[in-house]
């Protein structure tokens, strides 16, 4: 009797022991650790998409004592990421206001070559006789082609442009033969 | 067996007193289910805890829109335990920003935690993956996580232990509008949890 009552107790135990749920842990943290992260975006400014060289739009060359030697159309896109700055500028220089376009001995100066936006009338033309701007550009061989303030959301931004140059060979003319010449394009924010 | 006959009085006093409530509610109208015992018990451990054993501080020097950037060097992680398998299930490490939409914060424009991502080729991000992921057991923060590993408890990682591990991180600019000028700074969290 005694054997009977200690299983049946033992089995009732064991029984409700197992209708008992698991345990449910709880999580334990350990300490945090930080790791710093920094990440500084500079102030950018360039130019992309130049149109890599231009040449007369006349077959027949250049025409002495005219304006209409005009050259194929230059794009350039202007792309700036800005802080402090007020205004961007683009210029045209060439490096030589003597030579801007040589054929041997025999050159074209800077004076004889006119730049305008395509989006601006053609009276607009002016020569590369102007001052650098900045540090942008060379004294008596540059041209801004155009100058934009900025500020808040327009401290960066981007233009595209197409430049209009041309030959001014009013009361002049030019020895026979190709003359090749670099204009520079250059942005500065200032 | 004298443990077991010392044990019985008890056990048949709990089961008494099991049986006891639940009748009382019965007579009193209700239909209640049966008695339900719960055991709360808290994952025990001796120690637990994270080091940044190098990279600390990472920075890039200079952000390209547009693009993944990398953080030059690696986070060396420490993670030290001691523990027993019969006390504690799993080891894991959560990696976490507070904010999640400012993980890196700027002037004007923040850096969300989704931009970022880290990799473990030795944990479970074995590819760079964006600190997006719930927390884990109270740990992290809600769409702002990256579990880095997770290590269940057995004989062999039982006791004291140090594992080390190294955390690459990235910066993902790809689609993301391009940032302003300026410095973008914030803070990761790194926490290891017992469970």
């Amino acid at each position: 009797m005694h054997g009977f009552l200690t299983r049946a107790v033992c089995a009732a135990a064991l029984f409700a022991l197992a209708a008992l749920p698991v345990a449910q842990a709880q999580s334990n943290p350990s300490n945090v650790a930080s790791v710093s992260l920094t990440a500084t975006k500079k102030e950018n400014l360039s130019l992309s998409g130049v149109t890599a060289s231009a040449s007369l739009v006349s077959a027949s060359g250049i025409a002495d004592s005219s304006t209409a030697n005009d050259f194929t159309p230059i794009s350039v896109t202007t792309n700036w990421n800005l802080k402090t700055s007020t205004s961007v500028t683009l210029v045209g220089y060439f490096a030589d206001p003597a030579n801007a376009l040589v054929n041997g001995a025999n050159a074209i100066t800077s004076a004889q070559v006119e730049g305008k936006l395509s989006t601006d009338p053609v009276g607009s033309y002016a020569a590369f006789t102007g001052p650098a701007v900045g540090t942008a550009g060379v004294a008596g061989a540059t041209h801004s082609f155009w100058n934009q303030a900025v500020s808040g959301a327009t401290l960066k931004s981007n233009r595209t442009d197409v430049l209009n140059l041309r030959l001014n060979m009013t009361n002049a003319y030019a020895v026979a033969g190709d003359y090749t010449g670099t204009l520079n394009l250059r942005a500065i924010a200032q | 067996m004298l443990a077991l006959r010392r044990g019985l009085p008890v056990l048949l006093a709990g089961l008494a007193l099991g049986w006891g409530s639940a009748e009382a509610e019965a007579q009193a109208g209700a239909t209640p289910g049966p008695v339900q015992v719960i055991t709360l018990a808290s994952a025990r451990i001796n120690s637990l805890s994270v080091t940044i054993a190098a990279g600390s501080v990472q920075s890039i020097p200079s952000l390209t829109d547009n693009a993944v950037n990398d953080f030059p060097t690696p986070v060396t992680i420490q993670t030290q335990w001691d523990v027993n398998p019969g006390q504690v299930n799993s080891i894991s490490l959560v990696a976490y920003f507070t904010t999640p939409s400012q993980a890196l914060a700027g002037g004007t424009v923040q850096i969300p935690s989704s931009r970022v991502l880290g990799r473990m080729t030795t944990g479970l991000p074995t590819t760079y993956t964006p600190f997006t992921q719930a927390a884990l057991a109270g740990v992290g923060t809600a769409g702002g996580s990256l579990v880095l590993f997770s290590d269940n408890i057995i004989g062999t990682n039982k006791g004291i232990l140090t594992r080390t591990d190294n955390l690459a991180l990235q910066l993902n600019l790809a689609g993301f509008p391009d940032l302003p000028v300026g410095t973008y700074s914030g803070t990761l969290n790194i926490r290891a949890v017992a469970q």
